[in-house]
């Protein structure tokens, strides 16, 4: 009996199968869970783990009508199972994890900047950060995540957002590119939307 | 006017931070789009968010996770569970030392008033007045007969025991249990006596030390004699 609940399930291959629920969640939400916990592989996917766990509890119960907030708000709650002092005592503080922790996001395309910005939230805060402008996800699912109507949501992501802009804001002068013109998309939109006011060159060459 | 224009870049720059962390989807207005296009603030905080989507959340090439998630979370538990127990238990053993080695915690009651001042460790007592110490004067007084008697003076039959019963002369040398001041003090509480014994180690100690000037050289190799040879030193100065 032990045996069998214990032995790993595989496929003909002999690689271990995988339930369908998992297999669409997986890997967005384990880089979810990386950014949300700053580096930290082992407690991200420890926290993804149990988040698909749950949610494919959840899933086969209940069901579940916005699946990738509620498996993002899990994966918060589990990452912050512990008081966040007690846990970053515990955590590992060497300067080789730190390290370890800081190329893990760079290999994201996460920038000096972006990760003063991130370090400066709370978990639940990064979180909304990142499911909302990194993930782009609709409303809905951050209400999903959040478990609050659509004014509370919005409301506490644009709290969020405007920490995230202040903490980076701090560490964005010190980058080079952040000097030069900027490029993204939202640089684009607001650029296009300044070109057309008629007022537009004459106040730019004041 | 050139503190309206302040205003009116100021009213700008907090409508585009508010359009910024709010609800983008609206449209932005063409009075703000041309201050946050040359306000260098404005600008960082657009590259600030702009970044955020340069992020490619599926680019790490991350450990695969085994399919049977519930034995790996359970293992995963417990290692945070035992983590923490061990952290739990390094913090009591930490505390209980410390404890222990401020001498808070395995003191006995009333302990407090038995210790010996600074001189008193220095002089082995003799430097208490009988007031201040009754019991640890006593005490001290006590291990400086005690000695007494088994170097200088057997023949003088003035030596006691810690409980005031004279001594016979020629009897064996007490070995009296304590002979610094500060350990009867919890192991042995005198009983009413000792205030008696705390005022004569003087005239005890003037009779031990003339009677065999020679003696004070030859100390006894025991350690209750090493504590007590200080005590008799004043006594001998001073007769």
């Amino acid at each position: 009996m032990t045996d069998k609940r214990r032995r790993p399930r595989s496929d003909v291959a002999g690689r271990p199968k995988r339930n369908p629920f998992n297999a669409r969640h997986l890997a967005r939400l384990r880089g979810f869970a990386v950014l949300v916990a700053l580096g930290d592989q082992p407690a991200a996917l420890r926290a993804c783990e149990r988040a698909l766990a749950d949610g494919e509890r959840r899933h086969a119960r209940h069901g579940l009508a916005h699946p990738e907030g509620w498996l993002r708000g899990r994966v918060i709650h589990h990452l912050g199972g512990l008081p966040q002092p007690l846990a970053r005592w515990l955590a590992p503080s060497d300067e080789a994890h730190m390290i370890e922790r800081r190329a893990t996001l760079r290999a994201l395309g996460a920038s000096d900047a972006v990760i003063g910005g991130l370090s400066s939230l709370s978990l639940l805060d990064r979180g909304l950060v990142v499911a909302h402008e990194v993930e782009r996800l609709p409303m809905e699912e951050v209400q999903a995540m959040l478990g609050r109507d659509a004014a509370g949501a919005r409301r506490r992501v644009s709290r969020a957002l405007h920490g995230y802009v202040r903490g980076a804001l701090k560490l964005l002068e010190e980058e080079p590119w952040a000097r030069r013109e900027p490029s993204g998309e939202l640089a684009t939109r607001i650029a296009m939307a300044a070109r057309h006011y008629p007022g537009g060159a004459e106040e730019r060459s004041r | 006017m050139t503190g309206r224009r302040r205003n009116d870049a100021r009213d700008l720059h907090d409508r585009f931070a508010a359009w910024l962390v709010g609800d983008r989807s609206t449209p932005l207005g063409r009075d703000v789009a041309v201050h946050a296009a040359v306000c260098a603030a404005c600008r960082q905080a657009i590259a600030a968010v702009d970044t955020l989507g340069t992020i490619d959340i599926g680019a790490l090439s991350l450990p695969e996770m085994p399919a049977d998630t519930g034995p790996a979370v359970r293992a995963g538990a417990r290692a945070g569970q035992w983590r923490l127990a061990a952290s739990a238990a390094a913090v009591l053993m930490v505390a209980t030392s410390a404890a222990a080695l401020s001498g808070g915690l395995f003191r006995a009651p009333g302990a407090d008033s038995l210790t010996p001042t600074p001189d008193q460790e220095v002089l082995g007592g003799a430097g208490s007045t009988p007031g201040s110490m009754p019991s640890g004067g006593g005490q001290a007084s006590g291990g400086a007969i005690g000695s007494g008697s088994d170097t200088a003076s057997p023949s003088t039959g003035s030596t006691m025991t810690a409980t005031g019963a004279p001594v016979p002369p020629g009897s064996v040398p007490i070995s009296l249990p304590t002979a610094t001041p500060s350990r009867p003090s919890a192991g042995s509480p005198t009983p009413s006596p000792a205030p008696t014994l705390g005022t004569t180690p003087s005239p005890s100690a003037t009779q031990t030390s003339p009677a065999s000037p020679s003696t004070p050289a030859t100390e006894p190799p025991a350690s209750g004699s090493a504590d007590a040879s200080p005590s008799v030193e004043p006594s001998t100065s001073g007769g």
